[in-house]
């Protein structure tokens, strides 16, 4: 019996990991789409971890002895998404770990390289996605991004969280709000 | 003047002579290292001695410690030799290592902080390799090639910090392996706009090339240890002995010096961020113009900062927090492309945090080395040297950058009176953070004489100014360097004479004040004679002749030669005629040339003028004393000073009217420099014409003055020279000095005196004829002669009156009437001091010689034996010396019965001497009576005193 119920409580797991997708994959698709000037800077960005990289992008910059100074900033979409990846995702679930091992691993990585677990999106409502539509123009906004850059950004990061709704769902893609039938019921419920 | 050049001036470039930068990096490295050398040595002391014992060497003497700094110097004045010796045993100083280990401490864990901080830095950040993000090996292609341009060996290290969007970059590590970090927002727009990711990493390279890593990161490592293993532990220190010091019958006294450590530690923080921000600024515009010459486009400076310029309250605001950041503000960036002025004109806070470091540097090293190396000879000198060489090559460089780029650009040359007078605010403000000028109390005992600081540092700027101008319109088109490095030399030792005597007198005079009263006391003590008609000279010799004594340092003799010598010595040079400048009459348009000195007729003129005048002034006051000599007919010690003080007065006559004219007919560019020329010369002159006439007294008539019989006496009257000739060649400066401020406050140096001779037509051939510079030779040779030569007589017969000073102080101490628990604080530390131990021994070894009497008594022969009893005499004698070199007892009633103990002692241990060498029996009986009898006083001492420190058993 107990074998038996394990074994129920692993596929739900595995059902629900199935379904989530880890927010750099999402910011990676995405700057490949809209931004692919930015994709080196991912391709650094990619040794740390999304604890560190989340750090990194909301630290002020400081003028330090012998820099070239505090001038212009150039308006980046990389940080935008993943801040604002990052703010939904810990709006709408939590960062999942996997088992056991991964508590472990987890607590292995913090007191090692104090690497932490990838921050991981989970399926979304149709409302949720509109939520991280506003969060994205938020974010845009306060990176002093151009409206029409910001909403290309948020349109592209909408329409890739519901691709991997509809991927998941094995159904049609989830249209971006107000833009087309709602998401499964299956979602909503969530 | 005023009017534009008919030639176009020469393009100005940043480089003409050394930035003095690296100096100001090396200083502020100094000051770290010899404050926390200081800072801990305080520490270690105080932990040594606790309050209320550490005042108790002071107590014993009789001091009050809430009286303030000045009454007990005098009361630790009075009684040094026991002040010393008590302190020695009771307060005891660190061992001499201690001077040593904090400073080596600092070295050894920034050299550690500094070869780590790269890779902290590297990972705090979260920086990744370059190769990561280049994976085609383009960006790293190009920064390589950008290395070769700078002309660096290598490329240096490359990482990314690809979460910032700035389009910066950064550099750190050393200047031998160099880290940079390039941002993301960089990288990012390279593609888009190549030439910005160019000019960034140029200017990131020139720092490499131009040396400003290594300085940087050693400031930001010897920081980071100073505030972790000096400045925290000495803020604890002094915060968790705030409470003990606060219980301390003595908080009074304490108060200030405690609030005044922590005032210390915050300027500390302040200063080195300042100085190190200060520095930083200066070497990014170097770096952005090194970046323009290797190719970068100035366009990237104009892009950045779009922010308009505020005004009002926005704009003090930001020009407040703009000293504090690392960086100028971009407008000031892109400024320096076209006019580099802002290297030039640096502003107030290089020269004030000069004064201020070079006090602090200082003050501190006279502190902390002051017990250790007292004795050996040069080490105030060495530390005054430091503090001049501090000053000299910040804030006269300062100047002497100031008035190139004026020159070259044909702007109007400054008077340096606002970096002057930065500069001897910064001064004060060390002096008074450092406790050099106040310890128990807030202030100075004399706080005006803090102006005097204020003062020098004004006057040192004016004479640089005024010397640079001179120099480098002589030696127009000539390498700057050469031109500037004998009279940099010879700031310093300007300097050097102006340390030195601060550290000495000034400092004595802010903390006790001149003493007028007690110095004519003392006159009067040391030279009796009827002088009660003549009080107002004696307070003049009190004031300011005695206070010039100090002259007769040698570094006074060589700093007098200096200023002098480096303005004098431009009349040397033959001009060429590029040293003409063409100049466009403001009033008729008509082309002039403009001569780069003024004649030197003028000067000589003007010396003359008050040559003759001083001379007459010290007739005048022959005549004069010539009428007391006739009252009195004795010349007693008091006779020959008051006679002395006189014709200083003359000859000072005759330097109000050298300077005076100096400035009114000179050339305004120089009216300090040609001022203290003239006035030194004058001042030479008619003391030459006095010392003629002092030679012959006797032959005078109504001139005589020592001496009553005609004959030629050069010797008696170079004995009175020696007194006169350092009061006279010290207050020619100090007239000229006068005399340019009086002339600069009332009517702006540009308005007042002539300007440049001009001439309708070029002289093509130079102006220095053989004869003409014969002639300079012997005028220049013959005022710095006699000005050396005086000072070395003075130097080898030197007066030694600041100790006559030291040792009649106490005499003429009035102290007031202590309250009942500070008599008794008083005696408890006279007694446990040395008081007990005195009598403690005295009565063993009189016990001794009683037993030794005892036993010869018994023996029945009455046989005194000659190797018994002297050495016991001999004991008693000894102890008698220990109580007569130790404090008075801080009681009258006590202190006379002690007085006659001492003296009773005496006379019993000379008379047991004295009985064996004339084999006196009878002597040697009245000397034991007499040791029996100081016994008894010394009991009724003891017994007083036992009265006051245990009033209930008694």
């Amino acid at each position: 019996m107990i074998r038996e119920a394990r074994a129920v409580r692993m596929s739900d797991a595995e059902a629900a990991r199935t379904s989530e997708v880890e927010i750099r994959v999402v910011v990676r698709d995405v700057i490949t789409a809209l931004a692919p000037e930015e994709s080196p800077l991912l391709d650094g960005l990619a040794v740390l971890d999304d604890a560190t990289v989340m750090r990194q992008l909301t630290r002020r910059t400081r003028g330090e002895p012998l820099g070239f100074g505090l001038g212009e900033t150039v308006a980046l979409a990389t940080p935008v998404i993943w801040i604002a990846m990052d703010q939904a995702a810990r709006r709408f679930g939590e960062t999942v770990t996997d088992g056991a091992t991964r508590v472990i691993a987890k607590l292995l990585r913090r007191n090692l390289d104090r690497r932490t677990a990838a921050t991981v999106m989970p399926p979304l409502s149709r409302e949720q996605l509109g939520e991280v539509r506003r969060l994205v123009l938020e974010t845009a906004a306060r990176h002093r991004l151009s409206e029409a850059r910001a909403s290309a950004i948020a349109d592209a990061v909408v329409a890739r969280l519901a691709l991997h709704e509809s991927e998941q769902a094995g159904t049609q893609p989830a249209a971006p709000p107000g833009q087309g039938p709602a998401s499964s019921p299956e979602t909503q419920e969530r | 003047m005023g009017a534009a050049m008919a030639v176009p001036a020469p393009r100005t470039t940043e480089k003409p002579l050394v930035a003095g930068t690296t100096l100001r990096f090396a200083v502020l490295i100094v000051l770290l290292l010899v404050s926390s050398g200081s800072m801990m040595w305080i520490v270690t002391a105080d932990g040594l001695t606790q309050v209320p014992d550490a005042y108790g060497c002071l107590l014993a003497a009789g001091g009050d410690p809430v009286q303030g700094d000045a009454a007990n110097a005098a009361v630790a004045a009075a009684h040094n030799a026991a002040y010393e010796s008590c302190q020695a045993s009771h307060n005891p100083v660190p061992a001499w290592w201690v001077i040593l280990v904090w400073p080596l401490l600092l070295v050894l864990f920034s050299s550690l902080v500094f070869r780590l901080l790269p890779r902290w830095k590297a990972r705090r950040a979260r920086l990744v390799p370059l190769s990561i993000v280049d994976r085609d090996g383009e960006i790293g292609g190009e920064l390589s090639a950008l290395a070769a341009r700078v002309g660096l060996p290598a490329t240096p290290r490359v990482l990314v910090a690809p979460a910032k969007a700035s389009t910066s970059a950064l550099v750190f590590g050393s200047n031998r392996r160099p880290w940079v970090c390039l941002h993301g927002g960089l990288l990012v727009q390279r593609a888009e706009d190549p030439e910005r990711f160019q000019a960034v990493v140029l200017h990131e390279f020139a720092h490499i090339r131009g040396g400003d890593v290594t300085l940087t990161y050693v400031t930001v490592a010897l920081w980071r240890v100073f505030l972790a293993v000096v400045l925290l532990p000495f803020v604890a220190w002094y915060a968790a002995n705030t409470t003990a010091s606060a219980r301390s019958p003595y908080w009074h006294a304490e108060e200030p010096g405690i609030v005044r450590q922590f005032v210390f530690a915050s300027a500390m923080v302040a200063l080195v961020y300042l100085a190190r921000s200060d520095v930083l600024r200066s070497r990014e515009i170097y770096a952005d113009l090194a970046a323009g010459r290797y190719g970068a486009s100035r366009r990237y400076w104009a892009l950045a900062d779009p922010q308009a310029a505020p005004g009002g309250l926005a704009r003090g605001w930001n020009s407040f927090t703009e000293i504090w950041r690392t960086h100028p503000r971009w407008e000031k960036r892109r400024e320096a492309f076209d006019d580099p002025k802002a290297l030039f004109t640096e502003g107030t806070l290089p020269t004030f945090l000069a004064g201020a470091a070079a006090l602090l540097i200082t003050s501190q090293l006279d502190s902390y080395l002051g017990p250790s190396v007292a004795n050996s000879p040069g080490a105030d000198d060495a530390i005054a040297l430091a503090g001049a060489v501090v000053v000299a090559g910040i804030a006269g460089l300062v100047r002497w950058r100031a008035v190139l780029h004026a020159l070259q650009t044909d702007r109007r040359v400054t008077s340096g009176t606002r970096t002057g007078l930065s500069l001897g605010v910064g001064m004060t403000f060390g002096a008074l953070i450092s406790s050099q000028v106040a310890n128990l109390q807030w202030l100075p005992t004399q706080p005006e004489y803090l102006l005097l600081v204020v003062l020098a540092g004004t006057a040192f700027a004016w004479w640089t100014t005024q010397c640079a101008h001179l120099w480098l319109s002589v030696r127009r088109g000539r390498t700057v360097r050469w031109t500037m490095a004998p009279v940099v030399v010879s700031s310093v030792v300007v300097l050097w004479g102006w340390f030195a005597w601060w550290q000495t007198t000034g400092v004595s005079l802010a903390v006790n004040g001149t003493g007028a009263d007690r110095w004519r006391l003392v006159l009067e003590q040391e030279f009796p004679g009827p002088s009660t008609a003549h009080q107002g000279i004696l307070l003049v010799i009190a004031v300011v002749w005695l206070n010039l004594i100090w002259l007769n340092h040698p570094i006074a003799m060589a700093a007098l030669v200096a200023l002098c010598a480096a303005p004098l010595s431009a009349w040397f040079v033959a001009l060429t005629a590029e040293a003409y400048r063409t100049v466009r009459e403001q009033f008729t348009g008509i082309l002039v040339w403009e001569a780069p000195r003024p004649p030197l007729r003028r000067l000589l003129i003007a010396a003359t003028l008050g040559g003759v005048v001083g001379w007459i002034g010290a007739v005048d006051a022959m005549a004069f004393m010539h009428t007391w000599q006739a009252s009195n007919g004795a010349q007693s010690g008091l006779f020959s000073l008051i006679y002395l003080a006189w014709v200083f007065v003359g000859l000072a006559a005759g330097m109000i009217v050298a300077s005076a004219v100096s400035v009114a007919l000179g050339d305004h560019r120089f009216s300090l420099v040609t001022a203290v020329i003239v006035t030194e010369a004058a001042a030479l002159l008619g003391f030459a014409g006095w010392y003629v006439l002092a030679a012959a007294d006797g032959c005078l008539g109504p001139l005589n003055t020592m001496a009553t019989q005609c004959e030629w006496r050069p010797g008696a009257a170079s004995g009175l020279a020696r007194q006169l000739v350092g009061p006279i060649q010290l207050t020619a400066p100090g007239m000229a000095l006068a005399s340019v401020t009086i002339a600069i406050a009332f009517h702006r140096a540009t308005s007042l005196g002539r300007g440049p001779v001009t001439y309708s037509t070029m002289r093509v051939t130079p102006d220095m004829t053989l004869v003409r510079r014969i002639w300079a030779g012997v005028v220049v040779s013959a005022v710095l002669g006699a000005v050396a030569a005086n000072g070395l007589i003075l130097a080898q017969n030197g007066t030694s009156g600041s100790k006559m000073a030291a040792a009649e102080l106490g005499q003429v101490l009035q102290p007031g009437s202590p309250s009942p628990r500070l008599r008794t604080r008083q005696i408890g530390y006279w007694y446990n001091y040395g008081g007990l131990d005195i009598m403690t021994r005295w009565n063993k070894d009189f016990r001794r010689l009683s037993s030794a009497l005892t036993k010869a008594a018994d023996t029945g022969t009455g046989q005194i034996s000659d190797t018994v009893f002297p050495p016991l005499c001999t004991a008693l004698l000894h102890d008698t010396q220990s109580a007569k070199h130790y404090f008075p007892v801080p009681e009258p009633g006590i202190e006379s019965q002690w007085a006659s103990f001492i003296a009773k002692a005496q006379e019993a241990g000379r008379g047991c001497l004295n009985s064996f060498s004339k084999e006196d029996g009878d002597l040697f009986l009245a000397s034991m009576k007499q040791f029996a009898r100081a016994t008894d006083t010394l009991g009724s001492v003891e017994h007083g005193i036992n009265a006051v420190i245990h009033p209930g058993k008694h």
